[in-house]
C-alpha cells in the first residue's frame, strides 16, 4: 500500500525509473566480470590466499623459523614429503606431521609456504599503490598543465621508462641491502621503493594520454563554460574517467611486483632470511626456490611447493587482470 | 628518416648517462671495497691497488686537480679535464672509448670488455634460438586461437600463453630441470665446451627463456587477428567470393602482423637481458652468468660495465621498435 502511494505520488518518468534499475559503467563491468569464470575463480583463490596470509600464525602447523635442538631431532633435515618413503634412510621418510617435509635447517616446508604468502601479498599490493600514486600524479599534472612543464616531465618519464628495470633493482639491492635502511621490514621497504621508482613511468604515460584526450571532450568544455574551477574539472570530471584503464594497469602491476621480489630473492639479494620467530615476514617463496634449487635431488618438494605457489598466484593475478580489461573495455 | 634515426640515437645519451650515474652512485654506497677478502690484506697493498685502479682520486669531481691545472696552464677550458680527473669522470671518458676498465676479480689482468667479448656470443646464440622458438610457436598459436575462437584450440593457446606470460622464467626453468633429472634422467651439463657454437644443449634454456616472449607474441597475435577479422574489408573480401585461404593469408594475416612485428625490438633486448637468470639456472657460461657472479663477488667494475652494456642493448632495441613502426606503417613514417 505504502509503495503504491509512493509511486503514485511521483511523476510517470520517475515511476518508470523505479521499475528499471540504473546500470552504471561499474555495475555493467561487474556483470561482465562475473560471467568470466577464470577471473572469478582467480578472485576466490586470491581471497583464500589473503586469508592464509592474515591468519598464517593460526593456520601454520609449526613455527616457520629455525627449530630448537629438541624439535630438530624430531623434524630432521631434508625430511621427504609425507607420502614419500625413503628406504635407504628411514629417518628421512615422510610423516604427516610435516606434510611437505623439512628443509636444510629443519624448518617445516608447509609452514614456511604459508608464511611466504604474506610476503607475496604485501609485495604485490603496496608497490602497486605507490606506483599508481606517483604515476597518476605525474600523468595528471603533465597532461593537464601542458606546455613546458609537460614536456619536461615527459622527457624525464621517457628516461625512467627506458631504464632496464631488473638491472636497476639488482644494483639497488647490491648497494643498499646491507644498510640499516635496506634491512627495514626484512628489506621489503627497499624493494617497494625501488620497484615504484621505475614502474610509475608507464602509468604516467597512460594517464597523460587519457587526460589529453579527455581534455578535448564536450563534457569538459561544458564544465568550463559553466565556470567550474580547474581543480574541480581535474578531480571531478577527468580523473574518474581515467579510472578504468588505471585499474587494469594496477591489476598487472601486482603480479609483476610479485615476480620481481621472487626473482630478487631467488638471486639471493631480495628479502633477507630472519631467525626472529616474531617477525611477520620470516620467509618468501623466492627464497624457498633458491634453497630448493640446491636441494633439488635430496628434497625436491621445497622447490616444487614454492614453484607451484608462485606460479599459481601470478597466473591468478594475470587472469584477473585480463578479466578486468575485458570487463572494463567493452570495445574489445 | 635519417634525421629521425639521428634524433633517436642522440636521445640514448641521457639514458645511458643516467644509467652510468645511478650505477656509479649505488656502487659507491655499497659497503666494502672491491679488494676486501676473507683474509686480511696489508693496508699498503690496498693503497697500491687503489692507486693502480685510480680509486685514490675523488669520486665525482676533482676540484684540487682543476685549480692545480688552472694555476699552471691558466686556460680554464684545458683545466676542465682536470676537474673530470675523478673516478666517475675517467670511467665515462674511458667507457665512451670502449674501455670499461679492468675487472677487480682478476686483479686487473682481465678487462671488462674482454669478458663481455668472451661471454656475449654465448648469450647471443641463446637469445637467437629462443627468439626463433618464440616466433615459430607464438605466431601459429595466436593465429590458430583467433581463427578458431572459443574452440579447444583457442583455450589451449590461451592456457599456454597465460602460463608463459605470468610464471617467472626461473620457476619454469627449475621445474624443467627437475623433470629432466628425475623423469628423463638427464645429467646436468658440466663440460663448458658444449656452449661454443650451436649445440643441442641450448634447446632447454632457450625454450624457457623464450616462453615469456612466445606467450606475449601469442596474446598479441590473437587479439590483433580478432580485431582485423571484424574489419569491413574482410567482409568485403568474403563478399566478393574470395576463398578462406586467400582471405586469411592476404588480408587477415598481413594486417594483423603489424603490431606484432613492432614488439620484436624490445623482445630481442628482453631476451638478452632476461637471460641472466636462465643462464644461472642452466649454468650457461654467458654474460648473464658473469653478471650474477659479479654481484656475488661484488666486482663493481664488472657490474657497472655489464649494466651499461645491457642498457645499450635495451636502448638499441627501443630504437629498432620506432624504426620498424616507420618502416611498416607509412602513416607514421610521413608524420
Amino acid at each position: 500500500m505504502a509503495t503504491a502511494s509512493n509511486v503514485a505520488g511521483k511523476s510517470p518518468a520517475q515511476a518508470q525509473e523505479f521499475t528499471r534499475p540504473v546500470r552504471s559503467l561499474w555495475s555493467d563491468a561487474w556483470l561482465r566480470l562475473r560471467r568470466n569464470r577464470l577471473a572469478m575463480a582467480s578472485i576466490v583463490y586470491l581471497f583464500l590466499l589473503a586469508l592464509v596470509a592474515i591468519f598464517a600464525p593460526v593456520i601454520a602447523p609449526h613455527s616457520p623459523s629455525r627449530p630448537t635442538s629438541t624439535e630438530l631431532r624430531e623434524r630432521g633435515t631434508y625430511r621427504q614429503a609425507a607420502w614419500i618413503v625413503d628406504e635407504k634412510n628411514p629417518k628421512r621418510s615422510g610423516v604427516w606431521k610435516f606434510p611437505l617435509g623439512t628443509d636444510s635447517a629443519g624448518g617445516d616446508v608447509l609452514s614456511r609456504l604459508i608464511y611466504g604468502t604474506r610476503v607475496s601479498m604485501v609485495v604485490g599490493f603496496i608497490p602497486m599503490i605507490f606506483t599508481l600514486t606517483i604515476g597518476i600524479t605525474i600523468g595528471l599534472v603533465s597532461g593537464f598543465a601542458g606546455g613546458k612543464l609537460d614536456s619536461l616531465l615527459m622527457r624525464f618519464t621517457d628516461i625512467v621508462f627506458s631504464l632496464p628495470d631488473i638491472l636497476f633493482f639488482i644494483i639497488v639491492q647490491t648497494a643498499f641491502s646491507q644498510t640499516a635502511f635496506g634491512k627495514t621490514f626484512n628489506g621489503l621497504l627497499l624493494i617497494f621503493l625501488s620497484f615504484s621508482a621505475v614502474n610509475w613511468a608507464s602509468v604516467a604515460r597512460l594517464v597523460r594520454g587519457q587526460v589529453l584526450s579527455l581534455k578535448e571532450k564536450e563534457f569538459v568544455e561544458a564544465a568550463e563554460a559553466i565556470g567550474v574551477r580547474r581543480g574541480s574539472i581535474l578531480f571531478r570530471h577527468i580523473l574518474p574517467n581515467t579510472l578504468a584503464p588505471i585499474i587494469v594497469a594496477g591489476a598487472f602491476i601486482v603480479p609483476s611486483a610479485i615476480v620481481t621480489e621472487a626473482t630478487l630473492s631467488f638471486l639471493g639479494i631480495g628479502i633477507q632470511p630472519d631467525t626472529n620467530p616474531n617477525n611477520p615476514f620470516p620467509t618468501s617463496w623466492g627464497q624457498m626456490i633458491l634453497e630448493g634449487k640446491s636441494a633439488i635431488d635430496s628434497q625436491p618438494w621445497i622447490l616444487i611447493a614454492s614453484a607451484i605457489a608462485i606460479a599459481s598466484i601470478t597466473i591468478a593475478f594475470v587472469a584477473l587482470g585480463d578479466g578486468l580489461r575485458d570487463a572494463l573495455d567493452p570495445r574489445q | 628518416m635519417i634525421g629521425f634515426i639521428i634524433r633517436r640515437v642522440l636521445a640514448m645519451i641521457p639514458v645511458l648517462f643516467l644509467v652510468a650515474l645511478i650505477t656509479f652512485f649505488m656502487m659507491k654506497q655499497a659497503k666494502g671495497g672491491p679488494f676486501d677478502q676473507e683474509k686480511e690484506v696489508a693496508p699498503s697493498t690496498i693503497a697500491l691497488l687503489n692507486r693502480k685502479f685510480g680509486l685514490d682520486k675523488p669520486a665525482w669531481l676533482n676540484s684540487a686537480e682543476f685549480s692545480n691545472r688552472l694555476s699552471t696552464e691558466g686556460n680554464p677550458f684545458l683545466a676542465l679535464r682536470g676537474l673530470f680527473d675523478s673516478q666517475f669522470g675517467n670511467y665515462l671518458i674511458n667507457a665512451v672509448q670502449g674501455d670499461l676498465g679492468p675487472t677487480y676479480a682478476s686483479k686487473g689482468t682481465e678487462t671488462v670488455q674482454d669478458k663481455i667479448k668472451e661471454t656475449f656470443p654465448i648469450s647471443l646464440r641463446l637469445g637467437m634460438i629462443s627468439l626463433a622458438f618464440a616466433l615459430l610457436v607464438g605466431f601459429p598459436l595466436g593465429i590458430l586461437g583467433a581463427l578458431r575462437q572459443n574452440t579447444i584450440f583457442d583455450y589451449f593457446s590461451l592456457i599456454i600463453s597465460t602460463i608463459g606470460f605470468s610464471v617467472p622464467t626461473f620457476v619454469t626453468g627449475l621445474l624443467l630441470l627437475l623433470v629432466m633429472s628425475k623423469v628423463f634422467d638427464v645429467a646436468p651439463i658440466k663440460d663448458p665446451s658444449v656452449w661454443q657454437g650451436f649445440s643441442t644443449s641450448y634447446i632447454p634454456p632457450a625454450i624457457i627463456l623464450g616462453l615469456g616472449t612466445m606467450a606475449y607474441i601469442t596474446r598479441l597475435t590473437r587479439s590483433s587477428v580478432l580485431e582485423v577479422k571484424r574489419q569491413d574489408y574482410i567482409r568485403t573480401a568474403r563478399a566478393k567470393g574470395l576463398g578462406d585461404r586467400v582471405v586469411i593469408l592476404r588480408h587477415i594475416l598481413r594486417n594483423s602482423l603489424i603490431p606484432v612485428i613492432t614488439i620484436l625490438g624490445p623482445a630481442v633486448a628482453g631476451l638478452v637481458t632476461g637471460s641472466f637468470i636462465i643462464e644461472s639456472v642452466f649454468r650457461v657460461p654467458g654474460i648473464g652468468s658473469e653478471f650474477i657472479g659479479a654481484i656475488g663477488s661484488r666486482d663493481y667494475s664488472m657490474i657497472m660495465g655489464s649494466t651499461l652494456f645491457f642498457s645499450l642493448l635495451v636502448a638499441l632495441g627501443n630504437i629498432m621498435v620506432d624504426l620498424s613502426y616507420g618502416l611498416i606503417d607509412p602513416r607514421i613514417r610521413n608524420s
